[in-house]
């Protein structure tokens, strides 16, 4: 079994194929703490690609309210359990993950742990939603940070791997990651719908057609990524939760760059259960307002600090992180490069060109109350 | 407006007083009076109407107490198995005063979408539900998912004197609808979406005469998002009376501009027919078919029902901490 380097857990980890990272890899950071589920994402991405036959049920993106959503039906729940609780060694830095993942802990016969959703598993893709942790209780105070009840909003897309069990895992070779930019595709043309894709990836985000009877997923749009524009769910988002761009290992990581800002430098962004073991390309900032167990169990042993540093940005400390986050879908243009010039967050495409200034603090207007050329007071009410 | 020593509660319709503080929800139940924050009580006699506790005088009946005689009434309904206050807000989910009926909102509109209909039963790809405090329908023998009648005021709710009619009429608009277990609900409250399409004659007839099972007029193609009734079937408006629409000065309906004379929002029916005093009963499983526990119950990862493994992810204990 070829060994390969995992920087998320800190180490070598056994994988189906060599190392062979893409030239450049696209990934995305959701901040949680700005989704409210509108799910303009689901809808931008279900109009766009999953409008045919045998894809009804397929949402690439989807929004779920946790702890109570999940879409398929317990997905998360399903492999944790099949996984177990696996040790972090955090007296390393960065923490070192010294459980078994995926991967290793694939039984005989099988490359990848895993488990395939039944159908019927698939339906209710919005069951859960803003459902709270545990009953109310009235005499709890919930103005408090965390939450003493809590739900928070995880949208989702293909993670775009640097390790996809669903290449591991594929006795075709129909998968593959392009070089050019790492998103993982399923060929079309090879995939004869084994679903041994559906079966290994942890986050499911394969799906098969019953109806082409092959499978699919989330191509991260990639003919608006040749472009430089964001996918679709990326520039609809309503909440500006969203950053795209390209990014690199941590040896390589450029603090001004984005992705690696936020990834590397800050570690204010955590990928979303990296004890699977598939180096996942989609980050998340962790809600502030969930207990940081749970957090642990789903963003890995970097949550306590990303929450610390959250809450400095918040407070006005922490002026790069909020040019950054500002800068979250303000162009539909892909970001390589910000800056943080006096009191405006500038962005910058592929070529160096400025392409955003958002200013830090928006200008605002107070009219007075009395309007003179009507002779009226202005309310807010008609 | 001063206060006297009295305890002034502000109680608008159907209401339950605010409860401050630490005080228990489970204080919170309604009570028999409505009474307003006021120092100069108009009574009923003042207007020449007879005291009554019926549906219609209720509305316009100003009382005021003390708290601990407040406190000391019940509503009329109570004594019948009325005992929850519904309300019927906006959601995210559809524009304000439209209703959700494309599929791809439906499917998403809440916890029963199923793009297949896997349960022939449901009228739409989606249908609406009625948010329910967990304790609440367990009290009723009511599981989650499964299928509840929810009736109003039987006085005027769905219409007059329902109650004593067998037409086709009270079998349309007896509100049927799917009861859904939501921890953050208060006790003795429960909540439906104001964004669905209602039951018709042309959907219950479709309902119950297609082969598929759709709510959707054969005649019209009118697509419900409830097997029978509505929350419609529960609420009802009172009508302002429209004074002075020759010449009261106000504003016009957008902007700051003052005028005269009559202008819709001002003199036409407004506020929203939201809330609801109402009674809950069983009407069928939520499996498919109608038969057991709706799935995602029977599997563990609903509330209330959790399996191990559910349980453990909640208390976060598969993390490596």
């Amino acid at each position: 079994m070829p060994q390969v380097q995992n920087w998320q857990l800190n180490r070598s980890m056994d994988y189906q194929y060599p190392e062979a990272r893409p030239t450049r890899q696209v990934g995305a950071v959701f901040d949680i703490n700005k989704c409210i589920a509108c799910q303009t994402c689901t809808m931008a991405c279900k109009t766009t690609w999953t409008s045919g036959k045998g894809q009804e049920y397929m949402f690439w993106n989807s929004v779920e309210t946790k702890p109570w959503g999940s879409y398929p039906l317990g997905w998360d729940v399903e492999i944790l359990d099949r996984q177990g609780a696996q040790p972090w060694d955090t007296s390393t830095d960065p923490p070192t993950f010294r459980g078994e993942t995926l991967f290793e802990k694939a039984p005989p016969g099988e490359r990848v742990e895993g488990w395939r959703p039944e159908d019927e598993d698939w339906a209710h893709p919005n069951r859960g939603e803003d459902e709270t942790n545990a009953p109310i209780d009235p005499s709890l105070y919930h103005l408090t940070i965390p939450h003493a009840i809590w739900n928070f909003y995880l949208a989702r897309i293909c993670m775009h791997c640097t390790y996809p069990a669903c290449v591991a895992a594929c006795p075709r070779k129909a998968i593959y990651k392009r070089e050019e930019d790492g998103i993982v595709l399923i060929d079309q043309e090879r995939c004869r719908g084994y679903r041994e894709c559906v079966r290994a990836c942890p986050y499911k985000r394969s799906m098969y057609n019953h109806v082409t009877r092959i499978s699919e997923k989330c191509i991260f749009c990639y003919p608006a990524v040749e472009r430089g524009i964001m996918p679709r769910c990326m520039r609809n988002c309503i909440g500006k939760i969203r950053m795209v761009g390209y990014i690199h290992r941590p040896s390589e990581a450029d603090p001004e760059n984005p992705m690696d800002f936020l990834v590397h430098t800050k570690r204010i962004a955590l990928p979303l259960f990296p004890q699977f073991g598939l180096e996942p390309n989609i980050y998340y900032v962790p809600p502030i307002n969930a207990p940081e167990r749970f957090l642990e169990q789903m963003f890995g042993p970097g949550v306590a600090e990303a929450v610390r540093l959250y809450n400095r940005m918040r407070e006005g400390l922490e002026p790069e992180l909020r040019a950054v986050f500002l800068l979250c879908v303000s162009t539909d243009k892909i970001l390589h490069r910000f800056a943080l010039d006096g009191s405006e967050a500038v962005g910058y495409d592929g070529n160096g060109i400025e392409v955003v200034r958002v200013p830090l603090q928006e200008p605002a207007v107070v009219r007075p109350f009395l309007d003179p050329a009507n002779a009226v007071y202005r309310h807010n009410t008609s | 407006m001063a206060t006297t020593d009295r305890v002034v509660i502000v109680v608008p319709g159907d209401h339950p007083p605010q409860i401050q503080g630490s005080a228990h929800l489970d204080r919170l139940k309604p009570y028999g009076e409505v009474v307003l924050y006021t120092d100069r009580p108009k009574s009923l006699a003042d207007y020449g109407i007879p005291e009554s506790l019926d549906g219609e005088t209720r509305q316009v009946r100003n009382v005021v107490k003390p708290w601990t005689a407040v406190q000391a009434t019940q509503h009329p309904l109570a004594a019948s198995g009325y005992q929850f206050i519904m309300y019927t807000p906006k959601y995210r989910h559809a524009c304000h005063s439209m209703a959700s009926s494309m599929d791809t909102q439906m499917v998403y509109f809440g916890p029963f979408g199923d793009f297949y209909r896997r349960d022939k039963r449901t009228p739409y790809v989606g249908e609406g539900y009625v948010d329910m405090n967990p304790d609440d329908a367990k009290s009723l023998g009511i599981e989650d998912g499964d299928y509840i009648w929810v009736d109003g005021d039987p006085q005027d709710r769905p219409y007059r004197k329902m109650g004593n009619d067998t037409a086709e009429d009270a079998r349309v608009m007896r509100w049927k609808v799917r009861a859904r277990y939501y921890p953050a609900m208060p006790r003795w409250t429960c909540r439906a979406w104001f964004h669905m399409y209602g039951a018709t004659h042309g959907s219950v007839e479709g309902h119950e005469t297609r082969e598929d099972g759709l709510a959707k007029s054969p005649r019209t193609g009118y697509q419900a998002a409830y097997r029978y009734g509505s929350h419609q079937s529960i609420t009802r408006a009172w009508l302002k009376p429209t004074l002075m629409t020759d010449s009261l000065v106000r504003k016009d309906s957008e902007g700051q501009r003052i005028g005269t004379g009559f202008a819709l929002d001002v003199h036409g029916a407004t506020g929203a027919p939201k809330e609801s005093f109402v009674k809950i009963t069983w009407a069928e499983d939520g499996g498919i078919g109608g038969v057991r526990l709706w799935r995602p119950a029977a599997r563990g990862f609903r509330p209330t029902y959790e399996s191990d493994a559910m349980r453990r992810y909640l208390d976060g204990d598969y993390g490596g901490g």
